[in-house]
């Protein structure tokens, strides 16, 4: 067996010089831990889908981009909605455009925005157009990374009408145009798929062909602190977003876990909520706000950044006098 | 740890989890076998529970499971040869996670409890198997579910119960019939659309609260919520009653808001289906006569406006021996409340 080609590392440096023109343009900050790391090399060896699952704000969606960025592959995203179908991710054809351009063939014939020249009713290639899923079959020299964002959220078949797609004989049909689009079994895409849990749970066939990563919200100070620095580091422009001063990032690291320990909330805050507010410590007023303020106070500055249930907005421990 | 050949831990891994309830079949056994040739899992027994955790475990819970399981199988593997199987007779029958499972049966229950044999004394202290598994495992610790039909299951199968009519709204892009226009007119003037099929089904579920039905309230509230929020039921109506519906019922769970079961039924017809959800005495297990009167009473008066009517009975089917709800059976179509039962009783009331 070969050794697999494409190996996430979890380090943005090492970027291709060539990348897939598809393939995202904007630094990823990201830090995976060693596990999620090799639950994605597991999944690209495996060409498995690989499903995430853990808090909000934990930096689920981010992976993908991440991986895609890092191997320099191209990379769609696929957000699912409560009406989504899994038709919609291979393809849609507009038909009655291409009847309207019949009728107004002489007048003003549309416009194909990828090529900028006037739809020809005569091609029916020319309506119908690739969803995020059908992009990444067509991806043939190069896997993609496809992101299904929040597949929860979908009907209760969506996930079992998907399982077919992503499954030999990988490819699919289309009806209209009489293409088949078939995926290259060298370069089968690379699948993240993000579940947040909000409804039910997906069901058991889904789930066995899908690796489980559990994103956990960094515990230890030093994770949240590493984070933050990244967070900065990668940023493109150093000077309305210069790193805050390391002993406030210390005390609202500190400060922040603390929040996160009180089993009374109904909502924990995420690492995008931290980051959030950090920010809104250092940035919001023209001085950032005073350590020694935040070391003591009993109240939480900028709490609307923290807190996003009202029960918890209006926790007693927190609220301002 | 490092001399440990992972291929026979492997396989023992996998035949324990299914046991447990896994939901693992060859291919997940073969992708395993697969990932070791690709070099993961094989330095020793931690990377392959690394592994396997990535690949067959689907929740946190499954998570903790494994390494539960990791931990006593390589216990065993280290002492085979001194005493085999000692784990395995240990507890041979139970379930998954049998500290996570709460006793079903509700405490005031137990002594009516005629066929369970006079435990041993060392088995005593075992947790019993109680008669609803835990099933799909596969939730997360905030949302965990008891119950004998997970919540997915059940807006599955509301869907079965429809009654489709196309009269809703007048966007559904009727391809065929422009083209049909187009040639018709010999022009294309407009799309034509047709009208959206809506579900007129109408549900009237009646729902044993309280008393022995209290073990079951969270079950019966998912019930109600799924078939009110998440399915198209057209029409759900909800009554609560306690032990019998008797003149009135209530319309909330909490038996305040009196309705008259007079008015709940002259507005259904024929069309109308009617789902009783209630353990008929079989919780507690005795016969009245009261009891079987009221409830034949009842069921007649209901089935004078519909005949889709069926029970489900949360109680298990060996226990309505000897009980009203046995006597209550030959009356109306009474089905356990298990996955295979609920689909029994949609098909019933469709």
């Amino acid at each position: 067996m070969n050794p697999p080609k494409y190996i996430f590392h979890g380090d943005s440096k090492n970027r291709p010089k060539q990348c897939h023109p598809d393939s995202p343009t904007e630094l990823e900050p990201y830090i995976a831990d060693s596990e999620l790391i090799e639950a994605v090399n597991l999944a690209i060896f495996l060409q498995r889908p690989l499903l995430i699952e853990g808090e909000s704000g934990c930096g689920k969606t981010r992976l993908a981009v991440a991986v895609a960025y890092e191997l320099g592959l191209p990379f769609y995203r696929w957000d699912i909605r409560s009406t989504t179908k899994v038709q919609e991710g291979l393809y849609e054809y507009d038909a009655i455009l291409r009847l309207h351009d019949v009728q107004t063939k002489d007048l003003t014939p549309s416009i194909n925005p990828k090529t900028g020249q006037p739809r020809n009713p005569q091609e029916p290639k020319d309506y119908r157009e690739l969803g995020s899923l059908g992009k990444a079959f067509k991806s043939h020299n190069y896997p993609a990374v496809l992101l299904i964002d929040e597949i929860d959220k979908a009907d209760v078949d969506f996930p079992n009408d998907l399982l077919s797609i992503l499954d030999k004989p990988w490819k699919f049909f289309i009806r209209e145009t009489g293409e088949t689009i078939e995926a290259n079994q060298e370069q089968l895409p690379i699948i993240i798929i993000t579940s947040n849990k909000e409804k039910g749970s997906l069901p058991s066939p889904f789930l066995r062909r899908c690796l489980y990563h559990y994103v956990r919200f960094p515990s230890q100070p030093e994770e949240l602190e590493k984070i933050v620095k990244v967070h900065y580091q990668q940023k493109q422009k150093p000077e309305t977003m210069a790193m805050p001063k390391s002993d406030l990032v210390t005390t609202a690291v500190a400060k922040f876990l603390k929040i996160r320990e009180d089993k009374s909330l109904f909502k924990l805050p995420g690492t995008s909520e931290f980051l959030d507010w950090l920010a809104a410590l250092h940035h919001f007023k023209s001085e950032p706000y005073p350590v020694t303020e935040l070391q003591q106070d009993k109240t939480i500055p900028y709490r609307d950044l923290v807190f996003k249930l009202r029960q918890d907005w209006q926790n007693p421990n927190y609220a301002g006098s | 740890m490092s001399n440990v050949n992972p291929h026979p831990l492997l396989t023992r891994l996998f035949y324990r989890l299914r046991r447990d309830g896994f939901a693992l079949g060859i291919n997940e056994y073969l992708a395993a076998l697969q990932a070791m040739e690709g070099g993961w899992g094989v330095q020793d027994a931690n990377a392959l529970k690394k592994l396997l955790r990535s690949l067959w475990c689907h929740s946190l819970a499954q998570q903790d499971h494994l390494e539960v399981i990791f931990r006593s199988i390589s216990a065993e593997e280290s002492q085979e040869d001194a005493k085999p199987r000692e784990f395995q007779s240990e507890s041979p029958e139970s379930s998954s996670s049998p500290k996570n499972t709460p006793p079903v049966s509700p405490g005031e229950q137990v002594p009516s409890m005629v066929d369970s044999p006079t435990p041993v004394p060392e088995l005593s202290l075992l947790p019993v198997k109680s008669s609803i598994n835990v099933l799909e495992q596969t939730e997360d610790r905030d949302f965990q579910g008891y119950y004998p039909i997970s919540r997915r299951y059940l807006v599955y199968s509301w869907r079965y119960l429809r009654r489709m009519v196309a009269d809703g709204r007048e966007d559904v892009l009727d391809v065929e019939g422009t083209i049909a226009n187009v040639c018709e007119q010999g022009f294309f003037l407009k799309p034509k659309y047709s009208r959206r099929e809506q579900n007129h089904a109408d549900l009237l579920l009646l729902l044993d609260q309280e008393g022995s039905m209290t073990p079951f309230h969270r079950f019966t509230r998912d019930l109600v919520e799924t078939a009110q929020h998440d399915s198209n039921i057209e029409r759900v109506r909800v009554g609560y009653f306690h032990n019998v519906p008797p003149e009135y019922v209530y319309k909330d769970p909490y038996l305040t808001e009196k309705v008259k079961f007079e008015w709940i039924l002259a507005e259904s017809d024929g069309d109308t289906s009617v789902l009783i959800v209630s353990d008929g005495g079989a919780a507690r297990g005795d016969r009245r006569s009261e009891r079987f009167s009221a409830t034949a009473e009842v069921l007649w008066h209901i089935k004078q406006h519909t005949k889709l009517i069926a029970w489900l009975n949360p109680v298990p089917s060996q226990r309505w021996q000897g009980s009203t709800a046995q006597f209550i059976a030959h009356l109306v179509p009474m089905y356990p409340l298990d996955p295979h039962g609920l689909n029994q009783a949609i098909a019933q009331i469709r």
